[in-house]
Order: structure tokens, then C-alpha cells, then sequence
């Protein structure tokens, strides 16, 4: 018997993805970011959500993925993962819907473009829809951001 | 004093200034004089205010500096050697949060004058000093800053030592070393995975020690160095802000970026002309006072898109200075002074070259705080 969550919807492109609700501290509209010099190419920067600076990021870029122009639909979501905040730049998050984790089957190798180590797997809603369940940790995953300034370099 | 509360009063005084700070900005905007009036009386209070809370936050050094007579003493017993530790300024205050975080780096160094700075009672006596060996513990203000020295008579840094050991361990390459002042040999010992102990003791010889004091002191905005002459003796000098958290900061511009340098740091401001660069064996150059200095382009460093100062005919710098050695840093234009708060920028991104932190402008952006002694080679 798997259990419910609560999963926010965000869209990148014509993928749906999901996060659980719990990861998520806020949704906010696009920002000012102040761009942070020497860092990967998909770190937009940092923004002031509130009186505390926050690190942004655009998954698209995160993925290797073709970075989209913003529209006033792009929003940040403000994930929390352990120690860590940061934001994600995705380009639509207006949706919460609930999951069975019974209903989270494992990913094929890449989907969308993104490989399946970035992934937990794909949920169906009970609407039909298909949500792709990021592994927030691998995404946010230092070491290889590590080794990937270090290739740049 | 409840520290929560203190400490929510501290905060909540950081969200004042950044609001009093953009409160000034929209007075000289808007123009009217009751506006800009009452927005200086609301300064002038909310500046003392904030005095007398950050002098609530103060302590003395001694509560740090209290359990090291004791400390030394078992130590020097331990290593069979005879040591006075003489304490000067323990009434020096400083922020607690400070406090704190010095109290390791301080038996670091304290535990490293016992055991390799000062020599056993015979090597004492051969080099003809007295048999029991001193080590000074100073606090004192100056300025923005609260100074730590550990100072003791003992046998020296051995300068060529540290060098032989330097190259070794690939710290920098035999040329280099060939070109540093005995000074600059000795601060190497901050370098990671440094030690020249022959036999690591179980005290503090790992080689893991003096860098780890040397990060948790930057961490906390500070700085380290070492001062030392064969056989008479090393000073090991912390500097340390007197607060965390607000600083005085020099406001630049780089293109259509901001950025905040701190006052500290700065010697002075100017403007050059371009043809007044000099180029000395591929590195630019300016003539300053006497002496002729490095130039750094900021905007190279921080690979800003949209300014290019090759194009000016005239340059906007400032000064910076670490211990001797001097540079001239071009900007794009210089916005002015203000007090910033910094603030953290979590643990996502890490450590990045040049800059220590953010802080929010009164316009509500971000803006990155420079690390100018990372602009030195």
C-alpha cells in the first residue's frame, strides 16, 4: 500500500514534473537575480526572497537541456533539501495535485531529455497525467557540479 | 541577557537598516525637506539604537582567554618545558558570536607556540635565553577591528625549512619561492597540508592545523598572519571585525552590476588616464606614491559582459592594500559609501572565487560582496 502525496506541478516545456509539497518552501513569480561570476552556466544567480539571499538555478540548463526564454508564466520554486535552499526557474507551476506512491513507476533510461539518475520516477495522477518525480538530491547534487566546473576549466 | 532574544533583536535591527538605508534613498528622490527631515532624525535614532544594542552583543575576551593559564600550564608540563603565559586585554570586547568562533583557532595557536615555537629548558639555555620561555596573549581595539597576538620567544620560524617544505608539497614552485621575502615564506605555513614538524607530536603536528585556523578566521572576516625571526621568536596576529554582521562598504559599478567592497580594505579612490599605464614585463602597471603597482581589471576578474574599460579614456580605481603589498583596481564608477548588511548565501553554491558574500542594496537587490585580498596574486 503506497501512501498519498501532495505534489506540486511545474512545467518545463510540454514535460510535466512533480515535487513534493513538503520540499517546496514557496512559488514565486521571476525576480531580479544578481549574477554570481564563476559559476556553471545554469546558476542564473542569486535573488532576495524576503530578506534572505537564495541561489537560483534554470533546470533546463540543469539537464543540459536548451535554456527557453521567460514568459509571465516562468516562476521559481524555492525547494528545500536538508541544509539547502535554492530556487528553480521552470517555465509554468500553477498546479497541486496527490499522488499514490504505488503509482511511481521507474523511469526509463532518459526521459525528456534528462538521464534517469535525476529522476525518482513517473507518478500518474488520478487525472491521467504523467508527472515526471525529480530525485531532488541527485539535482542538487554538488560533486558533480564540481566536476563539471572542472571540466569547463 | 537572554542571547535569543538579543539575538532577534540583532536581526531585526539588519531588516531596519536595509529599510532606513532605502528610506534615505527615496527622501533625496522625492526632495521634499519634512520627508528628508524626518528621515534623518529617524536615522540618527535608529543609528544609536543600533549602537547600543551591538554593545549589547559585546563580551569580554576573557571569558575565552580565562581557561588558557590553565591550558598552558598542563600543556607545558606535558612537553617537559617551562612556559609563563602573560594575558594582556582580556577586557577587550568583542561581538559573542565572535567569541564564539575564536576560541579553537586561539588553542591552535597557543598549543603550537608550546609545541614548536618555544624550546625545551636545555635548547633554552644553549641559546643563551632564559630557561622559562614566555608567550604574550594581546587583545586590543584598533579602528574597525579587534587584534589577537600570540606572541612567544622561541626559536623562530626556520624560513628555508618552510620553503624546502612549500615546493615539496607542490604549494608553489621552486621559481616562486625563489622570489618571496622571508615574510611571505613564513605566512606559507597557512597553507594546506602544511607542517615541518620531524616528528608530529601528538600535540599539534598533523599539518592539518594552522590552514584549518586560517579558513575558520576568514570565515569569520578576519585575517591571520605570522611575523617570526630565527631564534628570537614568532607573532602570530589575528584581526578580526568588531562585528559580524554590518560593515562599512565602498558601493561600485560594473556595467549594469553592483557590487560592495569593504572600507576597510580601501586605501583611496581615484581616476587615472589609460595612457598613464604602464606595462611592465606583460603585467599593467600604475605609478602610486613612490612605487609603481599592479592593476586589476574587476571586470575581467568577474567576467562582466557589459563594460569594457578599454574603451574609456579615463579609468575610475580604487586602492587596496594587504599587509605590504599594494593594487590598483579599475572600476566602472563608484556609487558611494554605505553600511551593508551581510548576509549569508547558503550552502548551495559554496566557495566562490573573489567574493565572501551578498548583501541587499535599499533597492532590495542583490548585491556580491568582493574579497580584495583574493585580487592579489
Amino acid at each position: 500500500m503506497g501512501e498519498e502525496l501532495k505534489v506540486i506541478v511545474f512545467a518545463l516545456g510540454e514535460e510535466e514534473y512533480g515535487i513534493e509539497v513538503d520540499k517546496v518552501k514557496t512559488v514565486e513569480r521571476l525576480m531580479p537575480v544578481t549574477r554570481v561570476p564563476k559559476t556553471p552556466a545554469f546558476v542564473k544567480g542569486v535573488v532576495n526572497l524576503r530578506g534572505v539571499v537564495v541561489p537560483v538555478i534554470d533546470l533546463r540548463g540543469r539537464f543540459g537541456l536548451e535554456e527557453t526564454k521567460s514568459t509571465d508564466q516562468t516562476r521559481i520554486i524555492i525547494v528545500r533539501s536538508g541544509e539547502l535552499e535554492v530556487g528553480f526557474v521552470v517555465d509554468r507551476a500553477n498546479d497541486v495535485t496527490d499522488i499514490n506512491t504505488d503509482n511511481i513507476d521507474l523511469p526509463p533510461e532518459v526521459v525528456g531529455g534528462i538521464q534517469a539518475k535525476y529522476l525518482r520516477g513517473i507518478a500518474k495522477t488520478p487525472q491521467g497525467r504523467l508527472l515526471v518525480m525529480l530525485n531532488l538530491s541527485e539535482v542538487l547534487n554538488k560533486n558533480e557540479i564540481v566536476q563539471l566546473e572542472q571540466m569547463e576549466a | 541577557m537572554d542571547i535569543d532574544r538579543l539575538d532577534s533583536l540583532m536581526n531585526l535591527f539588519s531588516e531596519l537598516l536595509i529599510d532606513r538605508v532605502r528610506l534615505e534613498q527615496l527622501a533625496s528622490e522625492i526632495g521634499r525637506t519634512e520627508l528628508s527631515e524626518t528621515v534623518e532624525h529617524l536615522s540618527r535614532i535608529s543609528g544609536d539604537l543600533q549602537n547600543i544594542v551591538l554593545k549589547l552583543r559585546m563580551v569580554p575576551i576573557d571569558s575565552v582567554f580565562n581557561r588558557f593559564p590553565r591550558m598552558v600550564r598542563d600543556l607545558a608540563k606535558n612537553l617537559n618545558k617551562k612556559v609563563d603565559l602573560v594575558i594582556v586585554g582580556a577586557d577587550t570586547e568583542l561581538d559573542r558570536t565572535v567569541i564564539d568562533e575564536i576560541g579553537d583557532p586561539l588553542v591552535h595557536l597557543l598549543r603550537n607556540s608550546l609545541d614548536h615555537g618555544l624550546e625545551t629548558t636545555d635548547g633554552r639555555l644553549e641559546a643563551g635565553k632564559p630557561e622559562t620561555g614566555t608567550i604574550f596573549l594581546r587583545a586590543y581595539h584598533s579602528g574597525n577591528h579587534v587584534f589577537i597576538e600570540v606572541e612567544e620567544d622561541g626559536r623562530g620560524i626556520n624560513s628555508e625549512k618552510v620553503k624546502a617544505k612549500a615546493v615539496e608539497n607542490g604549494v608553489l614552485s621552486a621559481q616562486e619561492a625563489a622570489r618571496m621575502t622571508q615574510d611571505e615564506i613564513n605566512n606559507l605555513i597557512f597553507a594546506p597540508g602544511f607542517s615541518t614538524a620531524d616528528t608530529i607530536s601528538d600535540i599539534s603536528g598533523r599539518g592539518v592545523g594552522l590552514d584549518v585556523v586560517r579558513s575558520k578566521i576568514l570565515s569569520l572576516g578576519g585575517n591571520v598572519s605570522v611575523e617570526s625571526k630565527a631564534g628570537i621568536g614568532s607573532k602570530f596576529s589575528i584581526q578580526l571585525p568588531l562585528t559580524l554582521s554590518i560593515i562599512t562598504a565602498m558601493l561600485i559599478k560594473l556595467g549594469s552590476e553592483k557590487y560592495a567592497i569593504p572600507l576597510s580594505s580601501i586605501v583611496e579612490t581615484g581616476i587615472l588616464s589609460r595612457d598613464s599605464i604602464l606595462n611592465v614585463h606583460g603585467s599593467r602597471m600604475i605609478t602610486y606614491r613612490n612605487a609603481v603597482i599592479p592593476l586589476v581589471s574587476l571586470g575581467s576578474v568577474l567576467e562582466t559582459a557589459d563594460f569594457n574599460e578599454e574603451e574609456e579614456l579615463e579609468s575610475e580605481y580604487l586602492v587596496i592594500r594587504k599587509g605590504d603589498k599594494w593594487a590598483a583596481v579599475i572600476v566602472d564608477d563608484f556609487i558611494g559609501q554605505s553600511e551593508i548588511v551581510l548576509k549569508s548565501m547558503g550552502g548551495y553554491l559554496g566557495q566562490i572565487p573573489a567574493v565572501s558574500g551578498a548583501t541587499i542594496l535599499g533597492d532590495g537587490q542583490v548585491a556580491l560582496i568582493i574579497d580584495p585580498n583574493a585580487l592579489f596574486k
